[in-house]
């Protein structure tokens, strides 16, 4: 895989500088990138769970507006 | 000196009278080398005579008393400027007058005191000045030399990632856990449950699509506010874009809370790379 690149912009000079990560800029995107997967799968899960619970609801015979209606 | 008799078409064997001469042909324009050799050549010059000075260029009349310049009052001269930047003013009526250019930076400004009216001045607080336009490429970009400001604003504008992710962003590189950030997002008219962090080590400023499509392109704005204080300095961000399915908006509000200056922004493409994009970087006094 290569290297992802950084781009510095100098608002003073106007010096664009386009360079590779060092390893310690890729190892801080490295872990961001992991965390970021780690939330999007998290987020998947809840929304599994929650399309789960509403299948459920479904087959009491139950809606969402029910469990409002009850203040749940 | 005779008066001018206007302009006269001479036929051959026309016999010149001494009023032809005095009329027409002596009210040419005498071209010297010199003033000095104008001077030598006519001793008493006539009211109304015209001279031409080859050494200065210049068109001369005799006013009865002295020799003066033409006062074409439809032309500029050019001696009234002597260098870079000269503005032409004015101190009264009819009488114009240089102004030499003023500090880098520093712009027009009436001020009645002086003695052209106008002077040359630092702009007042208030002011909002386009730093930077940058456009977004890489994994992250990084926009530095932002000081002395009190706010910053970001524009983004058509921004889109490879990957669907959140933007996030570190202020002066710091990469500690140093950003707290509330967010809120909706899809359409869904709005998801508030999200967030304490002590983080990035600041979430919005959810961006991959969709290539120019209407669903991310645009927003991030806002720094306190960005001269060395603390108190929070943030605002509101963002939009369009996955192809649904309009996503989100708000975020946040706060920095180390105890710098702010002089740089590193803003990030999520786990993913900017594939198209722009950021107007404004500072605000």
């Amino acid at each position: 895989m290569s290297i992802p690149t950084v781009t510095i912009h100098n608002a003073s000079t106007d010096e664009v500088i386009v360079r590779e990560m060092n390893d310690e800029e890729y190892a801080d995107w490295q872990e961001r990138v992991s965390k970021q997967e780690a939330e999007k799968a998290a987020e998947a899960e809840k929304e599994v769970a929650k399309e789960a619970a509403q299948a459920k609801l479904a087959a009491l015979g139950l809606t969402t507006d029910d469990l409002k209606a009850l203040g749940l | 000196m005779a008066a001018g008799l206007g302009f006269k078409t001479f036929n051959t064997g026309d016999v010149l009278s001494a009023a032809d001469v005095n009329g027409y042909l002596m009210q040419g324009v005498l071209v010297f080398a010199s003033a000095a050799a104008r001077d030598a050549a006519i001793t008493s010059p006539q009211e109304g005579q015209c001279c031409y000075l080859k050494d200065s260029d210049t068109v001369l009349t005799y006013s009865g008393a002295a020799w003066v310049g033409f006062d074409d009052s439809n032309a500029i001269q050019n001696a009234i400027v002597d260098a870079k930047g000269d503005v032409i003013t004015a101190t009264a009526n009819d009488t114009p007058s240089r102004l030499a250019v003023g500090a880098n930076n520093t712009v027009l400004t009436a001020d009645s005191s002086t003695a052209t009216g106008l002077k040359w001045a630092t702009p007042a607080s208030g002011g909002m000045t386009l730093l930077a336009t940058t456009t977004l490429t890489g994994s992250s970009v990084t926009i530095s030399s932002l000081s002395t400001y009190k706010q910053l604003l970001f524009v983004f504008r058509g921004v889109r990632v490879a990957s669907n992710g959140n933007m996030e962003i570190r202020l002066n590189g710091d990469n500690g856990s140093v950003y707290t950030f509330q967010e809120l997002r909706a899809v359409n008219t869904t709005v998801s449950a508030p999200s967030g962090a304490v002590a983080s080590t990035v600041c979430r400023i919005g959810y961006v699509g991959d969709s290539a499509t120019s209407t669903n392109l991310l645009g927003g704005t991030l806002i720094v506010n306190g960005a001269d204080q060395t603390s108190g300095v929070s943030l605002t961000a509101n963002t939009g874009f369009n996955d192809g399915t649904g309009n996503t908006s989100t708000i975020v509000n946040g706060r920095y809370t180390n105890s710098a200056v702010i002089s740089s922004i590193t803003i990030f493409a999520g786990a993913s790379t900017f594939s198209s994009g722009t950021v107007l970087s404004y500072g605000v006094n």
